[in-house]
Formats: structure tokens, C-alpha cells, sequence
């Protein structure tokens, strides 16, 4: 059997993994392409600078002018303390560290074109060993990347000086790059933005998520949720046969209409449920069926107050009814204790029937114990009931007009149990052939007698059930 | 069909069917940018370049240039004169191992322009496209490394003519001439 998940369990569920999904995604995006626009905005500007610094270097140094590009490197660490620039020889030394690139020039032209210069870097550094540096050199192209030094961040570019035929008259033409400008720019305020950016979308997921959640899940559990429970009580009140519950829902949408659906329903419901004690079970059981009309074999119960004409007309008429509503009650009691069916009441008659393998047993025991409750009880102003049964083939069917039918039963052994109830005298059972005979080990009886009955030529034998010892068989 | 039969072959018709659109989803074998016929293409210098060069280095080379190119457009503009290699331009220039001359031997590497002002990795209006001879493979070069040198081609450089009068080359050093 599949196990219930609670409705609420469900929309919660349902609920946490949107929102957690759906803002989740959205925030996380939104910090991603923020950090990267960042990310890419600094990569952007760091390029848009080495390439101002690659021409300012260019220009400065095709005149020879190495000072001007050493004092243009210092003014910058200088001017903003967060960016730093150098020139690196392909070899990885820093350049202007020596005159090796003068004396270099000088033999090229074949003449002392340039004159040795005083060392212009007194920390000449050596970066040879880095391993972006040899890949600007060999692939002969820009390479950027980020570096964190303790707790700060640095941008660093290495872009190549190429040795471009214009410079070949100098440089000599077997090499193509003379060198790598390295900038180093101080990222660390934007690294820290873009971990706040982080931070900040972690903690608007964490609180927008919960808060969104209890939020929707509260309008849920007040607009869904608790009328669903309502409804489920309401029904459950009617099945436990309480038809004054109804469901209370005030909301003016699809629930509050289920709502008002759901009382019409219990209404109609109670309507039935009165009008079907006017009903006989057969007759229910027809409906349900929607049966027309078959052919059963059943045990007709037929039992008759005796002597009544007279006591109505001694007794007023509440008392009589009373009386006749006391009589009918505890017989329909007894009759469907048994396992029959009380199929009408005739004035202060009651026709019932047995069906099943024990039909004979069963109304033989209703009419024994509605004689021995009528005998012994003194609620029912010594009134009694005569009762006839006989067994046998019966038609079943839906008898009347279009607008008012009754399911009865009607054939020859529904005349002869009527005839053995009128025949029977107060505190009498008188029984057929048919009903005496499955029972005839048992049954404590009297006869056959031979009982002459209208509309039969010969006479019926008849027995009067005294006993039925025991219980069910 | 036996309905056991037909379930069998449901497994190998649905492999079947993700082979198919497997193959269909697959990228195409790139279109080589340099023809092969290049060496029947007219060259814009006889002579190879056997003189080292930055980029190039100790490297010799051979320059050919297809029919597009042959049309170069000369004109004169604002006093200076600007030459247009017409779009479909191809220059393939042989790279090999050393600056001397060996019979028989075949370049390490192709470098090539190709006019096509409108590709997004153009540079100048040319695609510059190196082709590993060994493996074939052809890369875009899609940074300022050749651009940058060839930019040298539209003032006075050290080759050819030297272009003294600092004309629009189109970023060709050694310009076809008819």
C-alpha cells in the first residue's frame, strides 16, 4: 500500500526546492556574471594599459632613450603604489640592469652608436624560472593571470616586446622578442568585492529562501491546506454517520466552492439516508443495481397484528399509532437481526424476506423470537401477531408507476404465506411444507395439519414451529 | 511480429537510433584553410628569403599568392599610396628548417593570410593561419603577434623595396607586382 504524505509535507517540499532552485540559480547567476564582468573589466583594463605602456616603451626606446622608459616604470610605482611595471630581456633578466643590450645594438650598427650607460637598476631581478613569463616568451603572446600573495590579490600580465623589423636594424633580426613588459596591479580591493558579492548572495539565498518559504507555506497552509483538512473531517464526520457536520470554509475561490459543493452533497446525503428507513433494503439494493426484475428464491415472512381493528377503536389514535410503531419496530429489529429484509408494511402487517442458504432457519428464528418478545414483554398492551411463512420461487421487481415503485415480491408463495398469517391465531407460527422440511431435524413442531386455502384446490400441509433450538446451524 | 522477437530488438534499434543522431550532432571535420594547390600559385618574389627575420628567425621562405591577389588594387589616397588585395586573397608563405638551400626539402610549417575582412578573428582584414606541415593542424592566430610585425609593412621597413614612401602595403612586405 502506498504510504500517505501528508499535503502538507508535499507543498513544502515542493515550496523549499523552487525557491531554493529558482533563487538559488538567479543569485548564484547574478554573483557569477557579476564577479566574471569584474573579473573581465580588470583583465580588460590591465590589457588596455600594457598595450599604452608596449607603445609608450616602444617609442622611448627606438630613440634609445632606455632612461626615459626606467624613469617612467618608477614614476608610475610612484604615482599609484598599487601598480608596478618592468621589462625583462627574453633571458629574464630585468632590463637596463646592464648594457649588455647597448653593447648588443653597438655591434649590430658596427659602431659605437650608443655609449655604456651608468647601471640605471640597482635590484636587478631575475624571473626566468616563471613559468608564464617562458610561455609569453615561447608563444610569443600575452599571458594574464592572478596571483595572491598573503592576504593580498594581484592582476599580473606579461606581454611580449616584439623585435619588429623596424627594431631588426638595432636588434639584430634573429630574435623575435626582445623582451616582456610586466605589469603587476594591485586586485586585492576587487577580489575582496567579489568575495563580499559572494558573501552577500550566500546570505540573501539564506535568509530570502526561509523567509519566502514560511511565507508560502503559511498562504498555502491557509488556503489549501486547512480547508483540505476541513473537508477530509467533514466527510469523515459523515461516513461516522454525523450528518449535521458541515464544512465552514469562508474563502470566496475553488476551496470555498468545494466547500459549499461538499454541504449540498451531506444534505442530500441525510435526505436519502432518512428517506431510505421508508425504503426497503431489497428496493435500495435494486436501486443501486439498477435491477427490473429477476427471479429469487426466498423464504416470505408474513405476520399480521391480531385483533387490531378493535383495539384502534378502543384506544386513541396517538396510542394506536404508538402502539403499532412499537410493534413494527422491535419486529423490523428482530427481522433484520436475522439477516432479513423488511420488505413493506401493510397497515399493522409486516411482509418481509429471507434470502441465502439459511433463509428457512433465519425466519423461522424472527418469527419464534418476535412471538416470544411480543408474549413476554408488557409494553405492547397484550397485543399479538400471527405469522405465516412459506418458501420458494419468487419474482422480484420493481412494481408501479414511473413516478412511485416499490421492489416487492409477488408470485403464488407470497398468497401462501399470506394466508397462513391470516390463518395463524395470536402468538402463532404456521409454516409451509417448504420451510418445515430443511428444518425437520431440528424444529420443534406441530402437525402436518391440513389447512384448506384460497385459490388452491387441494390442501396445503401446514405446521406450527414451536422451537429452534440452538444457534446458527 | 512475435511480440518477444520485437522487444529483443528494440535495444539495438534504439542504439541504432542514438548512433544516428550522434553522427548527425557530430561537428564536421574542419574545411582546411590553405589549399593544397598553393605551389602552382604565381610567387611574388622568385627568389626565396634566406636572410633571417624576426618572427621567422633562421628560417627560409617562399611566398606564393593566389589568382585573388594577382587583382591588387593600387590606388591613391589623400597623397598616399594604398594597396587593397581583393577579398579571397590567400598568401602562403613556406617556412623551412634552415636559411640554406636543400634539394628536395619540404617546409616545417606554412604561415598564410587570408583576406577575409568580415571573420571576428580577422586582424587588419587578414586571418593569419599557421599550418603544422607534420600534423596538419592550422591555427588562427588570433592575437597580435603576426599583425603586429606586418603592421611594419605599411611604413619604411628594412625589406624589399623598404617601402621608403611609407605606403599602405596592406600589411604585405614584399608587394605583388604584375
Amino acid at each position: 500500500m502506498r504510504r500517505f504524505v501528508p499535503l502538507a509535507r508535499k507543498v513544502n517540499f515542493i515550496l523549499v526546492s523552487s525557491l531554493a532552485l529558482g533563487i538559488g540559480a538567479a543569485i548564484v547567476y547574478l554573483a557569477y556574471a557579476q564577479n566574471r564582468d569584474l573579473r573581465r573589466a580588470n583583465a580588460e583594463n590591465l590589457q588596455r594599459q600594457s598595450e599604452i605602456l608596449y607603445q609608450s616603451i616602444k617609442n622611448a626606446m627606438l630613440p634609445g632613450e632606455a632612461p626615459v622608459a626606467v624613469r617612467l616604470f618608477a614614476d608610475i610605482r610612484q604615482a599609484t603604489g598599487t601598480f608596478e611595471v618592468s621589462l625583462y630581456r627574453a633571458d629574464g633578466v630585468e632590463a637596463f640592469s646592464d648594457n649588455r643590450t647597448i653593447e648588443t645594438v653597438n655591434a649590430n650598427l658596427e659602431r659605437i652608436y650608443f655609449r655604456a650607460k651608468p647601471l640605471l637598476m640597482s635590484d636587478a631581478r631575475m624571473i626566468a624560472a616563471d613559468m608564464n613569463f617562458t610561455r609569453a616568451v615561447q608563444e610569443r603572446r600575452t599571458v594574464l593571470y592572478q596571483q595572491a600573495e598573503g592576504e593580498r590579490s594581484y592582476a599580473l600580465i606579461y606581454k611580449t616586446l616584439l623585435n619588429l623589423p623596424k627594431c631588426a636594424g638595432c636588434h639584430g633580426s634573429t630574435h623575435t622578442v626582445r623582451g616582456v613588459i610586466h605589469i603587476r596591479s594591485d586586485v586585492t580591493r576587487e577580489a575582496v568585492q567579489q568575495r563580499n558579492n559572494l558573501l552577500l548572495a550566500a546570505a540573501i539565498f539564506a535568509v530570502l529562501v526561509p523567509l519566502l518559504a514560511v511565507l508560502l507555506a503559511r498562504f498555502l497552509q491557509v488556503t489549501l491546506v486547512r480547508p483540505v483538512r476541513h473537508l477530509g473531517e467533514v466527510c469523515a464526520g459523515v461516513r461516522g454517520g454525523d450528518f449535521s457536520v458541515r464544512a465552514r470554509i469562508g474563502s470566496r475561490d475553488e476551496i470555498g466552492a468545494l466547500g459549499e459543493r461538499v454541504n449540498e452533497m451531506v444534505q442530500g446525503l441525510y435526505e436519502r439516508f432518512q428517506l431510505s428507513k421508508f425504503v426497503s433494503g431489497s428496493t435500495l439494493q435494486s436501486i443501486r443495481n439498477r435491477e427490473r426484475g429477476a427471479k429469487a428464491s426466498m423464504t416470505l415472512f408474513f405476520s399480521d397484528v391480531r385483533s387490531f381493528t378493535a383495539y384502534a377503536e378502543r384506544h386513541p389514535p396517538e396510542q394506536v399509532v404508538e402502539a403499532l410503531n412499537r410493534l413494527l419496530n422491535v419486529q423490523t429489529e428482530i427481522i433484520h437481526r436475522n439477516g432479513g429484509d423488511v420488505d413493506k408494511f401493510v397497515g399493522d402487517a409486516v411482509v418481509a424476506v429471507f434470502s441465502g442458504e439459511r433463509r428457512e432457519e433465519n425466519a423461522c428464528r424472527s418469527a419464534l423470537e418476535i412471538q416470544e418478545e411480543l408474549g413476554r414483554a408488557a409494553g405492547y398492551d397484550g397485543l399479538k401477531v400471527g405469522i405465516g411463512l412459506d418458501s420458494g420461487e419468487v419474482i422480484l421487481g420493481l412494481v408501479g408507476s414511473e413516478k412511485r415503485a416499490d421492489f416487492t415480491v409477488i408470485g403464488d408463495h407470497v398468497n401462501v404465506a399470506a394466508r397462513l398469517c391470516a390463518a395463524a391465531r395470536p402468538g402463532m407460527v404456521l409454516v409451509t411444507e417448504s420451510v418445515y422440511s430443511p428444518l425437520r431435524a431440528r424444529v420443534k413442531a406441530r402437525g402436518p395439519a391440513h389447512l384448506k386455502v384460497k385459490g388452491k384446490t387441494e390442501a396445503l400441509a401446514v405446521y406450527q414451529i414451536l422451537a429452534l433450538p440452538g444457534g446458527p446451524a | 511480429m512475435n511480440p518477444r522477437r520485437a522487444s529483443a530488438l528494440l535495444p539495438h534499434v534504439a542504439l541504432a537510433a542514438v548512433a544516428l543522431l550522434a553522427l548527425s550532432c557530430a561537428r564536421p571535420a574542419p574545411r582546411a584553410l590553405v589549399p593544397a594547390d598553393y605551389a602552382s600559385w604565381e610567387r611574388p618574389t622568385e627568389r626565396d628569403l634566406d636572410y633571417p627575420v624576426p618572427g621567422h628567425e633562421d628560417h627560409r621562405r617562399r611566398i606564393y599568392l593566389n589568382q585573388s591577389g594577382e587583382d591588387v588594387r593600387i590606388t591613391e589616397r589623400q597623397g598616399r599610396v594604398v594597396h587593397e588585395y581583393p577579398e579571397g586573397t590567400v598568401i602562403v608563405k613556406e617556412v623551412y628548417a634552415g636559411l640554406q638551400f636543400r634539394q628536395g626539402e619540404a617546409p616545417f610549417q606554412l604561415t598564410v593570410m587570408i583576406k577575409k575582412p568580415k571573420d571576428p578573428l580577422a586582424r587588419g582584414g587578414w586571418l593569419w593561419v599557421v599550418r603544422d606541415m607534420a600534423s596538419g593542424q592550422e591555427t588562427v592566430i588570433d592575437y597580435e603577434f603576426c599583425f603586429d610585425c606586418h603592421a611594419n609593412a605599411n611604413e619604411p621597413h628594412p625589406y624589399g623595396d623598404k617601402n621608403p614612401r611609407g605606403e599602405f602595403r596592406d600589411y604585405v612586405f614584399l608587394p605583388y607586382r604584375k
